[in-house]
């Protein structure tokens, strides 16, 4: 599989690189280098070869024919993965309760601001998940930031999908969940239908089968589930007593296979348990999605022992209804108390762009990865957890840990120079590469240029 | 278990020695809870009681002689108070009610899917409620499968049955579902036409049990229908089919669907059960419970259905509750989620349908949990079930019961916290300052009372606290004067003194004063005149009223003493009239300014008109303009008043009399603007006569002689009409007739029994028997704990002891106008003391004092 995607990811680095040869060759001259696969090296050099890192070190001799970054004093990190993004689409949630069949790429739009944002603020790969107001939501797929066209950017076109317990207006949480096992239990009959008819289907033709395996060679993985779809809508108009797959059915189906992450929204505590209870039920390959007031149940959700996204809001007071005393709720901490292991998402730019809406504090805030990262320093988590909760956690997660997370031989040319130490308040993003090009680089931001002069007039 | 037989206390304990002898470790954590009255839920009341709690479960439970209580047991004291199990209620809302499914037949809904594990439930747990059944929805036929829950404990571990009946509504209530609408996914074409909506069925009482039916039969063969599938497990031997049913029409359709269908009935709220009253016994066989609600919303107001002509009146539920649960078993539910947290009270109602305490408990106890399937956890206070529990203020069924805390699992889930500030104290006696109760009970609200009477008619909830038997509760006393205060001599006080602040709490010798039952004291320093301050002995030295009253000294020689006196009360008199001239001044002024303004505003009005008007008509009024353009003061003249009406013609047409007058009026009113007043100057050391010339303090004035005392009352009581308080006054005994009728008060100072002219004088008595009003001056420090020893002896000296008491509080309080202090009456401060007998009687010792609400000597506490 592995080799598959790197044979795609090449081609597709190619392609974009083609009209530029002598720019398919990076080095970045780095005062630290923060690889998150061991200790930061110090003077370290970052090569990075037709969209791959090919080499990091401290002694490591530069060839003349690469371009040079020059990054002394500054820090050179992995590129940041954002676990879950329900943004880059223009509606995030479907209204219809129940769309597993359909695909959030279809809808990601690669020149919305957002992806602008996600550069400018150095993050490079992220889940894009459908929003939380749909039962059975659109399936997720994981992205790069950087691109023109969006299958430019497609790492995983099938990830997950996303389920959420919190329940549509016209709903109660009980005809939510009645009405979640109804579909679950559709698509695990027609499974368990499904495998009695193809052992069936195998003893009766075993060689052709054989032959078929041989064939395929190894290619994106898209196309080969694009191929598995092929293979089984051939297969499903063979016998015709057999269950007819819905693209629905279908895609349930993978869920309970496990081909399909789910991603599950829980609104408020009480929906942490019931997510447990499904999860346990359906053997799901789960990701939680925690609201704020799930934290009453983050030691249920800990023992999980699940991955967990944290709300965007990581702190916040609640007031006791009965004694009147205020308290702060510090989500990271509860949690990290709790033993949980969690990364975080952001609260994705409200008011559409940043630079449209001068209301809006614009440069800090939870609309930041490293801004919720720092929070959570400040709340108990040390600074290693909080950069691996921004980099490799989330890269694991997403099942592509092999192309991101780290600045490690091999891996994709995502890499971040920063102004200064991560996690500082005053640090920035100076230059973003995705896949070896230079997708951002501060000096010629315009637009932060416009936004940090001081008014005139 | 606790039970009569000895068999059975004997199994209890050797439970409880079992669990000591396996695991002495576990000592640690067994709780013993010593309990006035338990109700196990089963059985009549045990008095004195134990029960013992380890690990969440109840170990042994019985009467406190005949249970052991395993060594190393910690024991809470609830000897004041009633224990019950924790109440059950056998069907609520407490899912998230409010958003039905759209489909009315929905036997796959589980309530348990909405129940919330984190929630806070302190207003139902508040109630008594520990275990609930909650039922999903609540507006349609087949709602779903109920679930029963603790309303506290660790979450995920609550639930005590997942799914225990499928809930079906006959009423009124799900006659109305809405229309179903799912159209297909995708675009609407012509081979997806666009569909319009389904109607549900059950609009009508036999549509519903049609659908019932049919839904039933369909579940005795369910195949892959997911509606029958969910209904199949409920037609069951074991399981039960909760059906909703108001009237006798959908009481029949739910007993006969039972009977048809063969399925065990859990009829739910039935109201009008006439019908049915001499057939209860042939329900037997189907019903396997009724739950009744008592239909009344405690502390709201219905008004009833006036019965059809001819139709019996509908009773209410609670008169056939008796006969019902002869045959089947009855449990009382909340008519409504917002009176679930009442439950106590509604099963109290059934009382009058002929229940007994004990039946009324069952009913939302022990029979509720069996009926829910959970009796083998909770509903009964037996060995091996669950520690949860509540503890009352008086048996469950009293007026005034209120619930003092609950334990789910051994652990405190709620205690009533907002009546933490609240004391109830109770004695042998109260005497309030103007009467005594027998056997009453003081209940303090932080630093207020809040209600006094007899115990159990003082209202609801206070940490109790009971003094030993002949205790008597009287006010807390009052010295006339004393030299505390000030931590150190009464010196340097004159008329300007200003009090706050300055008087020392922390004075150590306030807690030596205090121990005699003084607990508000004058600060007399003596001296020509002077203020007088009115404060408590409480480490705050709270000030009660500043001044409290002036003091002056009217002894010496009568000629000086007297000019001296006029003097002081002349230049006070003017002084405060002075104020009152200012003020009548004030009044006028302002009257004038009032017609002054308005009649400038008028003027002005009427001018801008005018001027407007003015440009146009240039010709008809040559000379006008040039006086138009002064500025408004002076075109607020009366010529000028009759220009501006000339100009107007409507204004012209008026009575000529009225413009008259109004010409009249303006033209005095505006003649000059009125002046202002001067204030008089304000004189810190005369600030004070206004008080007291206004009433609303008394001047106390010191004179021992009977010349003094004479020319005292003449000069403060008939030449300036204050109110006069006499001091000392030790020769008043001789022309007391003289000081009747007079409003006159004393405040007497020890010797109160003196000999005088080889006679014993009792100045009190005296005074109390041609009475005259009393109160008492210590002129002590420390010694102003001894102050009730004197007057004691001058009770043994012939003083009434009511005349004594009424001296030493309310008497004072009143004539001083000290409005907060002196009685034991709602709304007064909490200053009261504890004595062993009778407040006056030579054995009684103060046992325990109170100032502001808060206990400031305790003689149990005292070293």
């Amino acid at each position: 599989m592995k080799h598959r995607m790197l044979g795609t990811l090449a081609g597709l680095a190619a392609l974009v690189a083609a009209p530029a040869m002598a720019q398919n060759a990076v080095a970045i001259k780095g005062g630290k280098v923060v690889t998150m696969a061991g200790e930061p090296i110090v003077g370290g050099v970052v090569l990075i070869r037709d969209g791959k890192i090919v080499s990091v070190g401290k002694d490591v001799t530069i060839p003349t024919e690469y371009r040079v970054i020059d990054a002394a004093d500054k820090v050179v990190m992995p590129g940041f993965v954002d676990v879950h993004s329900p943004r880059g689409v223009e509606q995030s949630s479907e209204r219809n309760p129940n769309t597993p069949f359909l695909s959030i790429v279809d809808a990601l739009d690669p020149s919305m601001e957002y992806f602008e944002e996600c550069r400018r603020n150095g993050v490079t790969t992220i889940a894009a998940v459908p929003g939380d107001d749909t039962m059975i939501g659109s399936q997720a797929a994981v992205i790069k930031t950087a691109g023109t066209y969006i299958d430019q950017m497609v790492l995983k076109r099938r990830f997950a999908i996303k389920i959420s317990l919190k329940p549509t207006p016209d709903r109660s949480r009980m005809s939510q969940l009645a009405a979640l096992r109804k579909e679950f239990d559709a698509a695990k009959t027609f499974l368990e239908e499904d495998a009695e008819r193809k052992t069936e289907d195998a003893k009766k033709k075993d060689g052709d089968k054989k032959g078929d395996a041989k064939k395929e060679t190894p290619k994106a993985e898209e196309k080969k589930e694009e191929k598995k779809d092929e293979k089984s809508d051939a297969t499903k108009g063979s016998p015709p007593a057999s269950p007819v797959a819905t693209p629905q059915i279908d895609a349930l189906v993978r869920v309970l296979k496990g081909e399909l992450k789910a991603y599950i929204y829980c609104e408020a505590a009480m929906d942490v348990p019931q997510a447990l209870k499904l999860i346990d039920q359906y053997r799901l390959k789960a990701i939680l999605c925690l609201g704020p007031n799930c934290y009453k149940a983050a030691q249920t959700a800990a023992r999980s022992r699940l991955p967990i996204v944290l709300d965007p809001t990581l702190v916040f007071w609640e007031t006791d209804p009965r004694t009147g005393e205020d308290k702060q709720i510090a989500l990271p901490k509860l949690y990290k108390d709790a033993g949980a292991t969690f990364a975080f998402q952001t609260t994705g730019f409200q008011g559409g762009s940043l630079f449209r809406q001068a209301s809006l504090p614009p440069t800090v805030g939870t609309n930041y990865l490293w801004f919720q990262a720092a929070t959570a320093v400040k709340y108990g988590l040390t600074e290693a957890e909080a950069l691996q909760a921004m980099t490799v956690v989330p890269a694991k997660w997403l099942g592509v840990d092999s192309f991101v997370g780290t600045i490690e031989p091999g891996k994709d040319g995502d890499v971040v120079v920063l102004s200064g130490d991560p996690l500082k308040l005053a640090t920035w993003v100076e230059t973003t590469l995705v896949n070896g090009q230079v997708v951002y680089e501060r000096s010629k931001d315009k637009k932060l240029e416009q936004l940090l002069q001081p008014k005139k007039g | 278990m606790f039970s009569r037989d000895p068999k059975g206390s004997a199994s209890a304990l050797t439970i409880a020695t079992a669990l000591l002898a396996c695991s002495p470790s576990i000592a640690a954590d067994v709780v013993a809870y010593k309990v006035g009255r338990l109700w196990d839920g089963k059985n009549a009341a045990i008095a004195d009681a134990v029960l013992v709690v380890n690990d969440g479960k109840i170990v042994a439970v019985g009467p406190n002689k005949t249970t052991a209580i395993p060594s190393g047991a910690k024991t809470v004291d609830l000897s004041s108070a009633v224990v019950i199990p924790g109440l059950v209620a056998a069907e609520t809302n407490l899912t998230e009610a409010g958003r039905d499914d759209v489909r009315t037949i929905r036997p796959d809904v589980r309530a348990v899917d909405g129940v919330d594990d984190y929630a806070d439930h302190s207003k139902w747990l508040a109630g008594g409620i520990t275990t609930v059944q909650a039922s999903p929805g609540a507006r349609r036929l087949v709602t779903g499968q109920g679930t029963v829950f603790k309303l506290a404990g660790e979450p995920g571990k609550r639930s005590l049955r997942e799914v225990e009946s499928l809930r079906v509504l006959l009423t009124n209530a799900s006659r109305n579902p809405p229309t179903v609408y799912e159209p297909p996914v995708g675009a609407v074409s012509v081979d997806r036409p666009l569909e319009p909506t389904k109607k549900q069925p059950g609009t009508t009482l036999p549509g519903a049990v049609s659908a019932l039916r049919g839904l039933f039969r369909a579940s005795k063969n369910p195949g892959k229908d997911p509606l029958a599938a969910a209904t199949a497990p409920f037609l069951k031997q074991d399981a039960i089919v909760r059906i909703a049913a108001d009237n006798a029409a959908e009481i029949r359709a739910a007993l006969q669907l039972a009977e048809t269908e063969k399925f065990n009935l859990l009829l739910v709220e039935p109201k009008n059960l006439e019908t049915f009253a001499s057939s209860f016994s042939r329900w037997k066989t189907r019903v396997k419970g009724v739950l009744l609600s008592a239909g009344a919303r405690p502390g709201t107001i219905a008004n009833p259905a006036v019965p059809e002509r001819g139709e019996p009146r509908s009773k209410p539920t609670w008169e056939y509750a008796k006969a019902l649960s002869a045959q089947v078993p009855v449990a009382v539910t909340p008519t409504s989620d917002a009176d679930g947290p009442e439950l106590l009270f509604q099963a109290g109602l059934f009382l009058r349908g002929g229940w007994s305490e004990l039946e009324a408990l069952k009913s939302v106890t022990s029979t509720a949990a069996e009926i829910l399937g959970v009796a083998n956890r909770v509903g009964s206070l037996e060995v091996g079930k669950d520690a949860d529990f509540v503890v009352l203020s008086n048996d469950p069924f009293a007026v005034s019961t209120s619930v003092r805390s609950a334990y789910v699992g051994g652990k405190r889930v709620f205690d009533r916290k907002e009546n933490d500030a609240t004391t109830r104290i109770s004695a042998s006696g109260v005497w309030t300052g103007s009467r005594y109760i027998k056997d009453g009970s003081v209940l303090v609200q932080g630093k207020t009372i809040r209600s006094v009477g007899e115990s159990g008619a003082v209202g609801e909830g206070g940490q109790g606290m009971r003094f030993p038997d002949g205790a008597v509760i009287a006010p807390g006393f009052i010295d006339l004067g004393s030299g505390l205060g000030l931590d150190g001599p009464a010196s340097g006080i004159s008329m300007s003194t200003k009090f706050a602040g300055k008087l020392h709490g922390s004075d150590r010798s306030f807690a030596e004063a205090r121990r005699g039952g003084v607990t508000t004291t004058l600060l007399w320093p003596g001296g020509d005149s002077f203020v007088v301050v009115a404060f408590k002995l409480n480490d705050q030295a709270r000030i009660v009223k500043e001044p409290a009253a002036i003091g002056f000294n009217g002894e010496g020689p009568l000629a000086a003493t007297g000019e001296r006196l006029r003097n002081a009360l002349k230049s006070g008199k003017d002084y405060h009239e002075s104020f009152i001239k200012y003020d009548a001044a004030m009044v006028e002024y302002e009257k004038a300014k009032k017609d002054y303004d308005a009649a400038k505003a008028k003027e002005d009005a009427a001018k801008k008109p005018e001027e407007k008007k003015a440009e146009p008509k240039k010709e008809e009024k040559k000379e006008a303009p040039a006086e138009k353009k002064e500025p408004p003061k002076t075109l607020a003249r009366g010529d000028d008043d009759e220009d501006a009406q000339a100009g107007d013609p409507a204004k012209q047409k008026e009575g000529e009399t009225k413009k008259e007058e109004k010409k009249a009026e303006t033209k005095s009113a505006l003649a000059t603007e009125p002046k202002a007043p001067t204030k008089p100057t304000v004189n810190d050391a005369q600030e004070p006569y206004r008080l007291l010339f206004t009433g609303k303090i008394p001047a106390m004035v010191e004179a021992r002689r009977l010349a003094n005392i004479e020319q005292a009352a003449k000069i403060f009581r008939d030449e300036f009409k204050v109110r006069t308080i006499l001091v000392d006054a030790d020769d008043a005994f001789r022309r007391t007739e003289k000081l009747q009728n007079r409003d006159l008060a004393f405040a007497l100072t020890p010797a109160f029994v003196r000999e005088v002219d080889y006679e014993t004088i009792n100045l009190p008595q005296t005074l109390a028997l041609h009475s005259l009003p009393i109160g008492f001056q210590s002129r002590a420090t420390t010694g102003v704990r001894e102050l009730p020893d004197a007057v004691r002896y001058a009770v043994r000296k012939g003083l009434g002891s009511e005349d004594a008491l009424v001296g030493l509080t309310s008497g004072p309080a009143k004539f001083l106008g000290l409005d907060s202090i002196g009685a034991l009456e709602p709304g007064k401060d909490a200053d009261l003391v504890v004595f062993s007998g009778p407040p006056i009687a030579l054995s009684s010792k103060v046992l325990a004092i109170m100032i502001d609400g808060k206990w400031v000597f305790k003689a149990e506490e005292d070293r």
